[in-house]
């Protein structure tokens, strides 16, 4: 079936013309923003349901501190072996590269320019995956990650599988990225104009209840989530 | 629809078998009862959020919001539909039209053989269920997996799912380690995270090696046509991001105007289906990987699915396409509890699969289905989207009659109680008839009540698969008059 027999059907079950033109749709707002602005309490919220999701969370003050703590948090998890990473403005310029090398994690970030299967297959083999975050939301414990800059054309290298094929996950997010409520990520995602190929909701680690109703971690996606929020 | 009413044994039968497995009914009551009392504390916890104004609104509210959206939506759904496939088009992706179920199918081989797949991963998607994808694509030689950990088991099992958001309840971790063990070639020990961890490395490789992911869509954004998903695994996100090509098979009904508008469906699906504020991922997508991204699919298309919605539109049922598929009616519903998915015959089970199975196939081959329910409204008030599933179900019972389509016997007996009722003196008399009749068929409890458990005639039609109460020793109309008698009125 073509678009015009299929939606004729459709606008003719409804008794609707084309000549009825643009129908007039406030979205479902006002809502009105609720919740706290102040970004300490915002913080805070956030980091309590993290831990509710079985997520790890913690606090620096300066970005000096963010290397010395992902090589920490990649020993204690126990992994051994190379590691990827965004090639975004959010993580270049932390010493990420250097301070893990060293450690024994040998860091790639996937590249801008260089479609194709070998970056999925990089980072499949990857032990973790490090990114930023456009927002977090404080109501659910989210990070908000876009597979490329919401609002621009452009395509810098973050791609959709960093944080989702690597066991272990670590995301560094800034305090100025944090609202209260899905509903004004969704509110500036449409302010921003262009969307990002995809946009992905992430709370806490992969979860299934599929198995008599255990809680499992990690079926597919990481089963450790830490982030880092300066 | 998964299952086409002539294959399988009637619905008695079905009923009968689903009564007779004691465990299929445990599991089912247990998975219904953990999943109700998760929705009423996370439904309890945003009411009480929302009056402290720390939420967008209480339950109630956004019932009410996202009631507006898709009525709205359905009622210029025609414009809609043109609005997201210009945009779906613009953000570079492809736009197909699926009268059927079969011209998903066809849409789909097509596809497939352009891009000479052979493999095909799944995420969760009832859409695909209902025009049994996985069978005619198999039947092309192209293999097809499910990747939803539930949905995997099952099909390894060559079963259909017993509840619409947990498919696997019915299966045990031993049947389930079996299954796993029988793939892995191994013997494999039956605790959650080696069960977890062979499913994880046993999908990954069918990911990494698929030609094709196919996936449904909960929401679609009709502004930028961005496919919405909700998922727990991760594995919605796998299908969408690792082979070349995503195919997503989307029901008209899924349509949202804005993006806006994604934040009050949203607020209800997970509370509502899992109890959950938010699932572990939403995934928004709005088209293939674009120039310079380092991955995601070459190529997106968008099948849009008709199969039989369009006849709801402007019809007095045109309330049932809200349903966002959460699963709370059936966790309340007395019947579903009782029987578990696999009696009701059809991919759709519970209250809503008994509004539309008949509505998007043929009443006439699924007049059962809306047979089965106490009406006692539970659903209605669990429904997110509050669609008047028990007026739905009466208006069904209404049409069934009115095509000739009921059941004899049932017809009988109402015909008789029709008549009896009218004639105030005849009723009296049949009640009390009724009673010495109805005494050799009475048991006793062992908690004290009665019941009957099998009545002969045209009473069997009921009994055969429900108990009866006995007739009270004393009719209402009886203690009334007593009661006046003595004064106490
Ligand atoms: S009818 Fe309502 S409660 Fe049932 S699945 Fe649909 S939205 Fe959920």
């Amino acid at each position: 079936m073509n678009q015009q027999a299929f939606v004729n059907r459709v606008r003719a079950r409804l008794g609707r013309s084309v000549a009825d033109g643009v129908p007039e749709w406030q979205p479902s707002l006002p809502i009105p923003d609720p919740g706290p602005t102040d970004t300490e309490a915002l913080v805070e919220r956030y980091q309590a349901e993290l831990v509710k999701l079985s997520g790890n969370s913690y606090r620096v003050s300066s970005e000096a501190e963010i290397a010395p703590l992902v090589v920490r948090i990649l020993k204690e998890s126990g992994v051994s072996g190379h590691v990827v990473r965004w090639d975004d403005p959010l993580l270049n310029g932390l010493g990420l590269d250097e301070a893990l090398g060293a450690a024994g994690f040998p860091v790639t970030p996937v590249k801008h320019g260089e479609p194709g299967r070998p970056q999925v297959e990089l980072v499949e083999q990857a032990v973790a995956g490090i990114t930023g975050a456009d927002f977090a939301i404080a109501e659910t414990g989210t990070l908000v990650m876009g597979s490329s800059r919401p609002g621009e054309a452009g395509a810098p290298g973050r791609g959709r599988t960093v944080s989702l094929l690597p066991p272990v996950h670590i995301a560094v997010v800034r305090k100025e990225q944090f609202v209260y409520t899905a509903a004004q990520v969704f509110q500036r995602l449409r302010q921003m104009g262009v969307l990002p190929s995809q946009v992905i909701f992430a709370s806490g680690p992969s979860r299934s209840a599929d198995i008599e109703n255990d809680l499992s971690i990690g079926v597919h996606g990481p089963a450790q989530v830490h982030v880092i929020i300066i | 629809m998964a299952a086409d009413p002539h294959n399988v044994p009637d619905f008695k039968t079905r009923i009968a078998k689903a009564l007779g497995d004691e465990r299929l009914r445990g599991a089912v009551r247990y998975t219904a009862d953990n999943l109700r009392t998760k929705r009423n504390a996370v439904v309890a916890d945003l009411n009480e959020q929302a009056a402290q104004r720390m939420a967008i609104g209480s339950f109630a509210e956004l019932r009410r919001q996202a009631r507006r959206i898709k009525e709205h939506t359905l009622k210029h759904l025609d414009y809609y539909l043109e609005q997201a496939a210009e945009r779906i088009r613009q953000n570079g992706g492809t736009v197909h039209w699926a009268g059927s179920a079969a011209d998903v199918v066809r849409i789909a081989e097509e596809i497939a053989e352009r891009r000479q797949a052979k493999r095909v991963i799944k995420s969760k998607s009832m859409a695909s269920e209902e025009v049994m994808f996985n069978h005619a694509l198999e039947a092309k030689g192209v293999e097809v997996v499910e990747s939803d950990l539930g949905e995997y088991i099952i099909q390894l099992a060559h079963e259909t799912p017993a509840h619409i958001v947990i498919p696997a309840i019915h299966k045990t971790r031993r049947q389930i380690a079996d299954m796993f063990g029988a793939v892995a070639g191994r013997e494999l020990t039956t605790d959650t995270p080696t069960l977890t961890k062979f499913a994880r490395e046993t999908l990954r490789k069918k990911f990494m090696a698929a030609d094709i992911g196919v996936s449904g869509a909960n929401f679609l954004v009709a502004e930028s046509g961005t496919i919405c998903l909700v998922t727990n695994e991760g594995n919605g996100r796998l299908t969408t991001s690792v082979p070349p090509v995503h195919v997503a098979i989307v029901g008209i009904e899924k349509l949202v105007p804005t993006l806006e508008d994604l934040a009050v469906v949203l607020g209800l699906l997970p509370r509502s289906a899992t109890g959950q504020k938010i699932t572990t991922y939403f995934n928004m997508i709005t088209g293939p990987r674009r120039p310079g991204e380092p991955d995601g699919p070459e190529e997106l298309h968008v099948i849009f699915l008709d199969n039989g919605r369009t006849n709801l539109l402007g019809s007095k049922y045109e309330e049932a396409l809200m349903c966002i598929r959460c699963g709370a009616c059936l966790n309340v519903c007395p019947v579903y509890r009782n029987i578990g998915g696999h009696a009701y015959g059809s991919i759709y089970p519970g209250p809503i699969g008994s509004v539309i199975s008949p509505l998007l196939n043929d009443l006439g081959a699924w007049t059962d289905l809306p047979q089965a329910s106490s009406l006692c409204g539970a659903c209605h008030e669990a429904c997110p989207m509050g669609i008047h599933l028990h007026e739905h179900l009466v208006s069904l019972r209404m049409d069934t009659v009115a095509m000739g389509k009921a059941d004899p016997g049932f017809t009988r007996v109402m015909k008789l109680w029709m008549a009896a009722w009218r004639r105030p003196a005849i009723y009296r008399m049949a009640a009390k008839l009724g009673r010495v009749a109805m005494r050799p068929f009475v048991k006793k409890r062992a908690d004290g009540t009665e019941v009957a458990e099998s009545l002969p005639g045209p009473f069997a039609a009921w009994t055969n698969t429900r108990n009866f109460p006995p007739i009270a020793s004393r009719t209402f109309h009886e203690r009334w008059s007593d009661l006046e008698k003595e004064g106490k009125r």
